[in-house]
């Protein structure tokens, strides 16, 4: 019994039934919200990541991206780690083929997951792309001196041009890749030679063990570069429109649905020009995900 | 008990399901502003094939398409052998061709010449979507090649923006070329420049009819500068309004009904109403300024006007059927010669400032006022084209006055008449 008759009664209050009852809900309560932002019920809560602009679309899209910067780059440029986007330089870099060898030993790794998931055939068509595109100029110069075969000249032309096409077709795909590719090996050099060695290379927000950049932040990128549309297209800069992304177990685009459509059928109709691209480029870090995005207009708004 | 612990799990939901919703990626900008565009050189589907036939119409569309600021042109050096097969469907075409050349639209397009008759089969398809967007045939004569492109043009423009292109238009301009200032009309890249006037005088500030191929202008042929109006397709000319003093700066009501114009028969210059015959309908200012270059509004209840009523030129809002006046704006001490946008969004007028003029755009209401025009030489008189998307004025940035275009915001601005002194540009309806 504690001296001070206040608090005595204080005791007497507490010790009420229906109180107690109340403390112990206060507990249920309290014990649910704990579990629930420990993780242990609900692992997959997390809050939305914030939008990430560093993003190169050379980098492999991966499910788990270390944490680290994206930007890293090989050679010279090293010397001068600028936090800058990188996006357009790395082409270049990958068009001239002749450098290729040299990385090749190194990138035949990560070269087969791309372009298709069959890692078979790959290290075949890899030298075809590179010999046909030479006879296609001498091709299309043929037909102009010869004079008597005109017949046979449609068929020549179109076998050649067909197969110039599909050529030139890989070749780029190629060139993409292999933009991928050189920025692998720089990683890896990187690593290994310890110029960059200092400098995690992942993503801000990665929390993963994988090389290479979140595929959201990967498919914001490549549908930015796709998305064409011109402010005199539609004259407004208020447009906003919702999409629903589903890839199949290859990565590649199956299926693709407006959740909002804008007020403006031009942008509409140019963002469902951008997604389309996504059909001939399989992303395995995307294999069976849905993917929610928005498309507006918010940085134009601001220029 | 039961109840609470149901509450709680009701709560807990709520408060777990945003959570629950996957993350939405955002794409804030397009990465491309202009849209790849390959345009082809059309083919002979008949006959013999007529190059420089083919080449001219696909100078028309390329020039036509640059203006608008929508398109990136993608070099024909670069193009492949699809370019040079006739195939006018979707079926036919070789898309992966286009798509290894980054195109999103592509134009193709045939022809047949027979003496002096052309048909002409142009088409606008959507390399990405692979399918066809625009396509018309034109027949008429080998001469007619331009406009018919022009038209092509208007249509992918309707296409791609829903809107029709003023490529297939006319404007109008006086230049002194042949030693007086006479009236002029071309096409709106410039060619086909042709002289509707002889009258060896002064012509001034033409005006062309909202409802036909006819212009109103001013004239110094009787001695008096007094109001005529000129039917092209006819070359009737018919002079509607001879008051004493001044009768100018005539512009057509959007209806096509009544004129404001400018007269000074009592003394001191105002704005009229007159009818197309020219009987004045109504007085619409009274000042001790003067009162001039009247532009209506595209509902026709307002007008745009100048007047030094309050000292320097400026400009002022007239409401047609009340008569209150308000002044547009009080930046700039010499402002003139507006032009109301036909989607009534904007008004363009020029400003001397540093004895110079230049053009400017601002809302009707007096905000958001843009300078278009900067550098050398005069600015002068801007005029809309009817879809309100470019500006033709008059700019002596290379010395003598020439006329110029250029898109709604400044950019894009090109020469399409320099032969002369050339000025007081207007643009045609649809032609």
């Amino acid at each position: 019994m504690h001296p001070n008759p206040h608090i005595r009664q204080g005791i007497k209050a507490r010790s009420e039934p229906g109180l107690t009852r109340m403390l112990v809900v206060s507990l249920i309560i309290h014990a649910v919200l704990l579990l629930l932002f420990s993780g242990i019920i609900l692992p997959t809560i997390k809050t939305p990541p914030k939008p990430v602009y560093v993003v190169d679309l050379v980098n492999l899209p991966v499910k788990d991206p270390r944490a680290g910067r994206p930007d890293v780059r090989k050679g010279p440029e090293k010397t001068e780690p600028t936090p800058g986007a990188s996006a357009p330089e790395p082409k270049p870099e990958a068009v001239p083929l002749p450098p290729k060898p040299e990385a090749k030993p190194e990138v035949v790794k990560p070269e087969p997951p791309k372009p298709e998931p069959k890692p078979e055939p790959k290290p075949k068509p890899e030298p075809k792309p590179e010999p046909k595109p030479t006879p296609k100029p001498k091709a299309e110069a043929k037909p102009q001196p010869e004079k008597p075969k005109t017949a046979d000249k449609p068929k020549v032309t179109d076998k050649e041009e067909a197969s110039v096409t599909t050529a030139l077709e890989k070749l780029q795909k190629k060139q993409e890749y292999a933009g991928v590719q050189d920025k692998i090996a720089a990683m890896a050099a990187a690593r290994n030679k310890g110029t960059a060695g200092d400098v995690p290379i992942g993503m801000p927000d990665g929390k993963g063990t994988e090389e290479g950049v979140a595929s959201d932040a990967w498919l914001q990128e490549y549908l930015k570069q796709a998305w064409r549309l011109s402010k005199y297209q539609v004259g407004r800069s208020d447009l906003e429109a919702k999409m629903q992304l589903t890839f199949d177990a290859q990565g590649k685009l199956a299926n693709y649905k407006f959740t909002d459509k804008s007020a403006d059928a031009r942008f509409d109709d140019s963002v469902v020009r951008a997604v389309l691209q996504l059909k001939d480029y399989p992303v395995p870090a995307l294999a069976g995900t849905r993917k929610d995005v928005v498309f507006n207009l918010k940085e134009l708004q601001r220029q | 008990m039961k109840r609470l612990l149901l509450y709680v799990t009701m709560l807990t939901l709520v408060w777990a399901a945003p959570r629950f919703a996957a993350a939405q990626i955002v794409v804030s900008a397009p990465g491309q502003q202009a849209v790849p565009l390959a345009v082809t050189t059309f083919l002979p589907m008949e006959g013999a094939a007529r190059p420089e036939l083919a080449k001219e119409i696909e100078q028309v569309l390329s020039w036509d398409m640059d203006l608008t600021g929508m398109f990136s042109l993608v070099d024909p050096a670069s193009f492949l052998s699809d370019a040079r097969v006739l195939a006018l469907n979707s079926v036919e075409i070789d898309f992966a061709q286009w798509r290894l050349l980054r195109a999103d639209y592509l134009i193709k397009g045939g022809y047949v010449v027979q003496g002096d008759q052309l048909t002409l089969e142009a088409r606008l398809f959507d390399v990405v979507e692979r399918r066809l967007l625009a396509g018309r045939r034109y027949t008429g004569k080998v001469a007619d090649a331009r406009r018919m492109a022009h038209s092509f043009a208007d249509q992918i423009m309707k296409s791609l923006t829903g809107e029709n292109g003023p490529f297939n238009t006319r404007l109008a301009f006086i230049s002194n070329r042949t030693g007086h200032k006479e009236l002029y009309l071309m096409d709106v890249d410039g060619h086909n420049p042709t002289r509707i006037t002889d009258h060896r005088a002064i012509v001034l500030n033409p005006d062309f009819s909202p409802r036909g191929k006819e212009l109103v202008f001013t004239s110094y042929k009787g001695g008096n500068p007094d109001l005529y109006r000129k039917e092209t397709y006819s070359g009737k000319e018919v002079r509607i309004s001879a008051q004493r003093g001044l009768n100018i700066a005539g512009r057509y009501r959007p209806d096509g009904r009544e004129l404001a114009v400018t007269l000074s028969r009592d003394g001191n210059a105002e704005i009229y109403l007159i009818g197309t015959s020219g009987s004045i309908n109504k007085r619409l200012t009274d000042a001790w300024g003067i009162d001039s270059d009247p532009s209506w509004s595209p509902d026709g209840s307002q007008i745009a006007f100048v007047s030094d009523r309050q000292g320097n030129p400026h400009i002022f809002i007239l409401d047609v059927s009340s008569g209150q006046v308000r002044r547009l704006n009080s930046s700039g001490k010499y402002n003139v010669t507006p032009a109301w946008s036909p989607k009534g969004d904007r008004i363009a007028f020029s400003r001397m400032a540093g004895g110079q003029f230049d053009v400017f755009t601002i809302n009707p209401d007096g905000t958001d006022e843009r300078q278009l025009t900067f550098g050398g030489g005069n600015k002068e008189h801007p005029r809309w084209s009817p879809d309100g998307r470019f500006i033709v004025y008059s700019s002596s940035a290379q010395g003598k006055r020439g006329i110029y275009v250029m898109r709604a915001d400044g950019t894009g601005a090109r020469p399409v008449a320099l032969g002369g002194d050339s000025s007081h540009p207007a643009w045609s309806g649809e032609w």
